[in-house]
């Protein structure tokens, strides 16, 4: 990458990074304020709840000893000790542990008969000041093993007189715990802190119990201590509560870190509601959320991301199938216009010659043309059954060990005669350092052809085509390389994209004006591939065309090459008289050309119509009778497969030795692996190439 | 580049050297942090020397010494003081929570069924054996079960009865009041006497003695006077044996008194801490006390008594006050619970605050003796002293239900045999299903 292209991608990087912690940022920062906001409107809330809570209960406490008041009243006592009695009934029936009378001299009267001069006392003061209801936290701690701490209620009533003692008042002592029982909400899963205080920051409830009974722990103190509030600081929020004034605040505490605390004045009291909160709870709201926004997010992310991977690849599949369908589409529409092309050729011919069967010239000629449109057509089918098995990845190599030099004579000596056709100076080169190899060499020797061929066909009259072979050793192993240069007229270098695309070639229309299948290069390619090897080309339009071809081999041992080349001969006895040839053919025409053929040719011949008369043709002869049987593959009764073995198992002494040759349209490595289990000696393939029958038939004489 | 790139290694190389070091240097041992939690109701104490009144200050200033000088942990005492009528809600309500109680100091007549719950662990390992001669052996009976010693006792209270010498004078009983620091015993006969001439004489609105049924709260004293008519409160085996002809005439004689106006009215509704206030108001004139208790008590205008018995010397009864360590589930806080103990223990001033009442060690009754409120009298009176809870394992069990049957005897709703028959099948049907529930420590 270059160092300009580098830069602004790190700066795209980069930029991208800040533009994301910003926005982050920035949603962090407003989901703070926004989770702040609702734990503070949420402490609120609680504290609210409780303020209703307590006064409701001061509320009905007040008006539950004003009843108990005006019942006593009521009940018209005449003695003192008849008031303290009603008032120990009442007790037992009410929320009051204790209930005094007050009369005007500030005496109580309680339920336990006690009567004495409480005038001095903080719960009846107020009321002989004439103040109409009190409630505050009194604490008796004059008896250490008695103490108790309770909530003082106090109303001021419509007075009345027993024995000349004028009462105008009662209070009432309740246990504390009623109060803060009140109180027990589970705020923020009960990190959240509810007390009540007074104006001096006493503690009228407080649910941390641990100071004890009779310790009455102050707010304010706690926090200078805790949070190193100053007397001023203490003041101020005295203020704001006298104010009736609700306020947050945030403080500090030495021991457990920062804190929110709510101040909720009660009305008509010197109470206030204190809710503390931990800002941790704060944090850890704003963190649940970035957490579930953050995992809901990723989700997002992550089902988006597969929606798109899922959609893209059925899109990639559908538009593969739908360029294969076109491909294969054009391919067999090619393939027909192909093949239907040479048909043409030979049905037109046909008619032509049934038109002029009086005129030999003429009916040689079209005979000549004829057989060149069939073998023209052969060559095609070939090319596509090639193609079909390599892309199916069906097409089987036959390593075995070749001489590289003998093949490239052959390849040459293939191609020379089109060569000089043209008039083209046509060279071999070669570099060999090592001949005798292992590899597939009908296939290497396609390639060659099929290159060659080509170069023959684009390179003009008096044109130049050099087919380079060279060698170099590579691990114990020799890479061979097969260069032919024309001097043809090139291709362009969008075509020398497409040329090995089996599919797009025919569209290219490169095979236009000159025969050919079009798939050459296409097998050539795969062929390379399937090797191991490569196969490339560089061109240059009107100049000439330069394809190579590599492929690694092993080695092979010098005399193994001859072996090979000994086993594809076949050896047949030869017994000097006219040859008998058992022809087994299910197909009449086939047969008929076949026995023909072979009548014209010298040999005696006899038909079976299937497998089972070929075996029962073989079983009556007489032994050597027959010296070699063309056994058709695919027939009734028994198939070639099934008499060759029936023939084979015959109890005859030439059951074994007898030739057998395959001959079938059935030209497939398997079917020839097949019918050489079978017992079979040879195969000749459909249809038949009369000079390599001949061939494979005189090897037999 | 390259410079950057050394700077970043030699940066990496100082970090990994440092770190190196920082690894290799020595550090302290950090002290793994224990909170111990200490509980106790409300109770007095006194030493002469430092004039701290209440048991919990105490029990603060052990814990800041304690965790002061010990060294196997960074130990935090917490110290807790509940109410008399909130101990299920701070002992039993807490077991298995964060708050639960690891030393209770507290009566052994309460305590003592901690021990049946399993949850109480033995001191045995504590107890040297300097430490056990110096307690005398029914202290350490009392403070066992099945051989092993659950309790570790501070200090005992005698309770009697106090009386208000000027109501007695009013009344003319000042030859019923005896000299100072004594115990008075008054016959049955004697009795009658006083408080027949107490409920005829008094002012108005002023009540000759004590009574109360609201709830549990000092109904081991109603229970002393139920051994008034010769009733031994407790057969061979330890269970509940009011309903003789003796426990019936006891209760009997408690509804009488009450009809003669010998009670306050509505006694019944009534608690303890009411009966104090009117003792403290004099308007009661005789009333219970011990040496804690009466510590703010002007003792020239009141004197002490025993309950009344059928012999004419009378009973009290004793309250031992000790220690208990809770096993909660963490051995190393039972063994900081302990130490805890061990390092009170050691402490003489800590150990002075028992002169409030007898203190357990001899030692320390030895050092405070000239402190000791009547250490003389309550000693003689010991011969008196009646076992009140016979060791069962239930007794919060049997207060839960006994003031209820006084509380129906003194509102006339049920006979005194009823209630000899109620109290009888309740109580033992508790101490019963102690028993049955009991488990002891493993």
């Amino acid at each position: 990458m270059k160092r300009g292209n580098k830069n602004r991608a790190a700066a795209f990087v980069s930029a991208t990074l800040v533009a994301l912690s910003l926005v982050a940022f920035i949603y962090i920062n407003q989901l703070t304020k926004t989770t702040d906001a609702s734990v503070v409107a949420s402490m609120q809330e609680l504290s609210r709840h409780d303020m209703q809570n307590i006064q409701s209960e001061l509320e009905s406490s007040w008006d539950s000893l004003s009843a108990v008041y005006i019942r006593t009243m009521a009940s018209r006592c005449g003695t003192i000790q008849e008031i303290c009695g009603r008032l120990n009934l009442e007790q037992i029936s009410n929320i009051f542990n204790t209930i005094y009378l007050v009369d005007s001299n500030g005496n109580t009267y309680s339920g336990a008969n006690v009567v004495k001069n409480e005038s001095e006392k903080e719960y009846v003061m107020p009321l002989l000041s004439g103040q109409q209801k009190i409630v505050m936290r009194y604490d008796n701690v004059d008896v250490l093993e008695a103490i108790t701490e309770s909530l003082v209620y106090g109303v001021l009533c419509e007075p009345f007189e027993v024995e000349g003692i004028r009462f105008i008042g009662i209070i009432g002592f309740s246990k504390i715990s009623l109060m803060a029982e009140r109180l027990k909400i589970d705020s923020f899963d009960g990190r959240g802190y509810t007390g009540i205080i007074d104006i001096d920051g006493n503690y009228v409830v407080n649910r941390d119990r641990s100071a004890g009974i009779g310790k009455i722990d102050n707010y304010f103190d706690q926090l200078r201590k805790r949070a190193n509030l100053s007397d001023q600081e203490i003041s101020d929020i005295i203020d704001r509560l006298r104010q009736e004034e609700e306020f947050l605040l945030h403080f500090n505490y030495s021991d457990q870190g920062a804190q929110v605390v709510s101040f909720i004045p009660m009305p008509g009291t010197t109470w206030s509601i204190v809710l503390t909160v931990p800002r941790e709870v704060f944090r850890e709201q704003t963190q649940q959320f970035v957490f579930m926004t953050a995992v809901m997010l990723v989700v997002v992310v992550i089902v988006l991301c597969l929606m798109t991977l899922v959609i893209i690849r059925i899109s990639l599949i559908s538009a593969t199938a739908k360029a294969e369908a076109k491909s294969r589409g054009e391919f067999l529409s090619n393939m027909s216009h192909e093949i239907r092309t040479p048909l043409n050729g030979i049905i037109g011919l046909n008619h032509l010659m049934q038109q002029n069967t009086q005129y030999p010239d003429k009916l040689a000629e079209y005979l000549r043309k004829s057989d060149s449109t069939a073998k023209y057509l052969l060559s095609l089918v070939n090319d596509i059954l090639d193609m079909s098995k390599l892309q199916s990845d069906k097409m089987v190599l036959v390593p075995k060990p070749f001489s590289v030099k003998d093949l490239i004579s052959t390849t040459e000596s293939l191609i020379r005669s089109r060569m000089e056709d043209k008039r083209i100076d046509f060279r071999v080169e070669t570099d060999i350092i090592c001949s005798d190899l292992v590899g597939d060499d009908i296939r290497i020797e396609q390639i060659l052809v099929n290159i060659l061929v080509n170069a023959a066909k684009f390179t003009p009259d008096g044109g130049r085509v050099i087919m380079r072979v060279f060698q170099s050793a590579e691990d114990g192993r020799i890479s061979t390389t097969y260069q032919v240069e024309d001097t043809g007229c090139g291709m362009s270098e969008e075509f020398r994209r497409k040329i090995f695309d089996p599919f797009s070639q025919e569209h290219s229309g490169i095979s236009q004006g000159s025969q050919g299948t079009g798939l050459g290069m296409s097998i050539s390619f795969l062929l390379a591939k399937q090797m191991g090897g490569t196969l490339d080309v560089t061109s240059r339009l009107g100049k000439g065309s330069c394809f190579t071809f590599r492929v690694t081999s092993e080695t092979a041992r010098k005399d193994s090459v001859g072996e090979v080349a000994a086993d594809s001969v076949l050896k047949v006895c030869s017994s000097g008289k006219k040859l008998r040839i058992l022809v087994a053919e299910d197909n009449e025409l086939n047969a008929e050309i076949l026995m023909e053929i072979l009548d014209t040719s010298g040999f005696a011949a006899v038909r079976a119509a299937d497998g089972g008369e070929a075996v029962e043709l073989f079983e009556r002869s007489a032994p050597y009778e027959f010296d070699i049987i063309l056994m058709d593959l695919q027939m009734p009764v028994y198939n070639g497969f099934e008499a060759t073995k029936l023939i084979r198992r015959l109890n005859r002494p030439d059951a074994k030795t007898v030739l057998i040759y395959a001959c079938t349209a059935n030209t497939f490595r398997e079917d020839q692996d097949q019918a050489q289990e079978a017992g079979m000696n040879g195969f000749i393939a459909k249809p038949i190439d009369v000079n390599k029958l001949m061939q494979k038939l005189g090897m037999g004489k | 580049m390259k410079k950057w790139r050394r700077l970043l290694m030699g940066g990496i190389s100082l970090f990994i050297f440092l770190g190196a070091l920082a690894g290799c240097a020595p550090r302290e041992a950090e002290k793994r942090a224990s909170k111990l939690i200490v509980k106790l109701p409300p109770l007095t104490v006194a030493n002469a020397d430092t004039g701290i009144t209440d048991f919990y200050d105490v029990l603060i200033q052990a814990g800041k010494e304690f965790a002061a000088q010990y060294t196997d942990n960074d130990v935090t005492v917490e110290v807790i003081k509940f109410g008399y009528t909130e101990e299920d809600e701070y002992i039993a309500g807490c077991f298995d929570t964060d708050n639960a109680v690891d030393v209770l100091f507290e009566g052994y007549f309460n305590m003592a069924g901690y021990i049946h719950t399993g949850r109480v662990v033995p001191l045995d390992d504590i107890l040297t054996d300097e430490i056990r001669a110096d307690v005398d052996d029914t202290l350490w009976k009392m403070s066992q079960v099945d051989g092993k010693i659950y309790m570790l006792p501070y200090y005992s209270l005698q309770n009697t009865l106090i009386y208000n010498k000027d109501l007695f004078r009013q009344c003319g009983l000042a030859e019923y009041i005896g000299a100072d620091d004594t115990i008075q015993s008054w016959t049955p006969e004697e009795w009658e006497h006083i408080l027949s001439a107490l409920a005829e004489k008094l002012p108005e609105m002023t009540y000759p003695m004590l009574m109360y049924a609201k709830n549990d709260q000092g109904d081991t004293h109603i229970m002393t006077l139920l051994r008034s008519k010769g009733s031994a409160f407790f057969d061979e085996n330890g269970r509940f044996n009011i309903n003789t002809a003796e426990g019936i005439a006891a209760l009997q004689w408690i509804a009488e008194s009450y009809k003669k106006g010998y009670f306050p009215p509505g006694c019944e509704n009534m608690e303890i801490i009411d009966c104090n206030a009117l003792f403290a108001n004099n308007q009661l004139a005789i009333h219970m006390a011990n040496s804690a208790t009466m510590i703010n008590e002007d003792m020239t205008s009141a004197g002490i008594a025993n309950f009344p018995s059928l012999d004419g010397k009378g009973y009290n009864t004793s309250f031992v006050t000790g220690f208990e360590v809770f096993d909660n589930g963490d051995p190393e806080k039972v063994r900081i619970a302990k130490d805890f103990l061990r390092y009170f223990m050691s402490s003489e001033e800590l150990m002075n605050y028992a002169q409030i009442g007898i203190p357990a060690s001899n030692a320390t009754a030895e050092r405070v003796s000239r402190h000791i409120f009547m250490q003389e009298a309550y000693t003689a009176n010991m011969a008196n002293t009646v076992d009140f809870t016979a060791n069962n394992p239930n007794w919060r069990g049997v207060r839960d239900i006994f003031y209820i049957h006084i509380h129906e005897l003194l509102a006339g709703t049920i006979t005194p045999q009823e209630a000899a028959e109620a109290i009888d099948a309740d109580c033992n049907a508790a101490i019963d299903a102690g028993w049955a529930n009991s488990k002891l420590h493993e």
